[in-house]
């Protein structure tokens, strides 16, 4: 059991985790704390709700109508959001040629590649069952875990979605690209974490070879993740093929400049 | 009473005089929830109209940037269509959910806008504005629970009220406001904590409430509706 004193230091914590103001290794430490910690689960709550009147104290204002707008479009779109981030590395970036990347990878690309059908996605939500069972008592990052590959299920659930299996060299199947409307979810399962200072990055290929950049993400373990709503810019039909890079700093570059770690043709 | 999940208000009204069917706006938060969960878009656009104006001031008050609080809000409304299920009653209430997700987002949004935190002093993060006037179809209720609020911000001692106000509407880590504070990391973490047991204290009625945000005896409202289905 924690001393008074000792327990005082998660108590100053609690707010700066309510409060969204905690540097990462506090962050860590109290997230972990706070798995077995019911007090600091009850202050939590109670700082949310004060900070809730908080944020009434600011002046409401009419959002103008197109909000109502989009958020209907979302609806009809199949509930997607755009991420910002991903929606400003995509727009701010231009088109490459594919080749170019693909000479710098070493290995040949497997070319013929089968949708994924039921079979994977019954793998998929016994994996996200799996996951429900083992991790329920966690929080915050188990829960975004949790709801990653929940979004990711149903997506590919979905009768109008294509999906696209992503090979590494040697055959296997490391990510499967779920596609649908305008954006695409990425599955990934055997893609090594990343280094810290790289980020890999979803590229989409046209049918003229240029390659542009849907998204960058992390891989933190190796495990089955998700990276959902990531947008495809332009016509998703006009899509041939996606591939994933290991770039340099935490953005998509212009072009893929790093190795192509897996590829796959629609 | 719970409604058959999937009702509009467009529906064609109930035959059965007895059992009259409450419109949306009649509902509370948590049914319109489970409306939600169950697909119903209208009961989305219900808790919208309910909260969308208190998410909005809260958004662009911690971003400054109109295009970026729509945004968020935006991102707000279709979490909460794609995710209404995590919602848990036994937690608090839908509103805190809600205004914690949006205040979230914001952060989030903030954090990535680097220059627009650049743009601002500490002083436009710090001030406790006067309420605007009030609309004439804008609940008194919501006009003093915000009065009191402030006033409870204002009563803190400055250095918490500054730590607590950088960190909610600034955005800015403990470290940060170290920083811009000039005060030890430690002594920030205590302001905060001190700052945030005083206004707990201060708001103990309020935040009692049903849902912590509505007044008592109006379940079905925490901003007085606007255009609300």
């Amino acid at each position: 059991m924690t001393a008074p004193q000792d327990h005082l230091r998660f108590e100053e914590l609690a707010v700066g985790h309510a409060v969204c103001a905690l540097e990462p290794d506090d962050e860590q430490v109290f997230v972990q704390h706070l798995a077995t910690c019911a007090a600091c689960e009850r202050e939590v709550q109670e700082h949310l709700q004060t900070l809730s009147l908080l944020g009434l104290s600011a002046d409401p204002a009419d959002p103008p109508p197109s909000v109502l707008e989009g958020i209907r479009a979302g609806i009809a779109a199949g509930n997607r959001t755009t991420p910002p981030a991903a929606r400003r590395a995509a727009r701010s970036q231009g088109v490459a040629s594919l080749d170019d990347a693909r000479r710098r990878r070493s290995r040949r690309t497997t070319r013929a590649l089968q949708l994924v059908g039921a079979a994977a996605a019954a793998a998929l939500v016994l994996s996200l069952g799996a996951w429900n069972l083992a991790l329920r008592s966690e929080r915050d990052a188990s829960r975004q875990y949790g709801d990653r590959l929940a979004a990711a299920v149903r997506d590919l659930a979905r009768p109008d979605s294509t999906t696209v299996r992503l090979t590494a060299d040697d055959g296997s199947v490391v990510a499967v690209a779920v596609v649908q409307d305008s954006g695409v979810s990425l599955l990934v399962d055997g893609l090594e974490p990343n280094d810290r200072g790289t980020t890999y990055v979803l590229w989409a290929q046209d049918r003229a070879g240029g390659v542009r950049p849907v998204g960058a993400f992390d891989v933190e373990q190796q495990q089955v993740d998700a990276v959902d709503d990531l947008p495809v810019e332009g016509d998703v039909d006009a899509v041939t093929a996606y591939l994933v890079s290991n770039e340099p700093g935490d953005e998509a570059p212009p072009a893929p400049a790093g190795p192509v770690v897996a590829s796959g043709e629609v | 009473m719970a409604l058959p999940r999937g009702a509009s208000a467009g529906s064609e009204p109930s035959t059965d005089r007895s059992v009259p069917v409450p419109s949306y706006a009649e509902h509370d938060d948590r049914t319109l929830v489970d409306l939600v969960c169950g697909r119903d878009a209208t009961a989305l656009e219900a808790l919208y109209g309910r909260y969308g104006r208190a998410c909005y001031g809260l958004a662009r008050r911690i971003l400054t940037d109109e295009q970026l609080a729509q945004d968020v809000v935006q991102e707000v409304f279709l979490t909460v269509w794609r995710d209404a299920s995590r919602f848990d009653a036994s937690r608090g209430g839908f509103s805190t959910w809600l205004l914690t997700m949006t205040h979230h987002k914001a952060v989030d949004s903030v954090r990535r806008e680097e220059n627009l935190r650049k743009r601002r002093t500490s002083a436009d993060v710090l001030e406790v504005r006067e309420s605007e006037a009030p609309k004439v179809d804008e609940a008194v209720w919501s006009l003093l629970r915000r009065e009191r609020v402030r006033q409870a911000l204002k009563e803190l001692p400055g250095p918490q009220r500054e730590a607590l106000s950088l960190a909610y509407f600034g955005g800015y880590t403990q470290r940060e406001i170290a920083g811009l504070t000039a005060a030890p990391l430690g002594t920030v973490k205590t302001r905060m904590l001190a700052g945030m047991r005083r206004m707990k204290d201060s708001l103990d009625g309020l935040s009692n409430a049903a849902g912590g945000l509505e007044p008592p005896g109006d379940r079905s409202s925490a901003e007085r509706p606007r255009g609300t289905p």
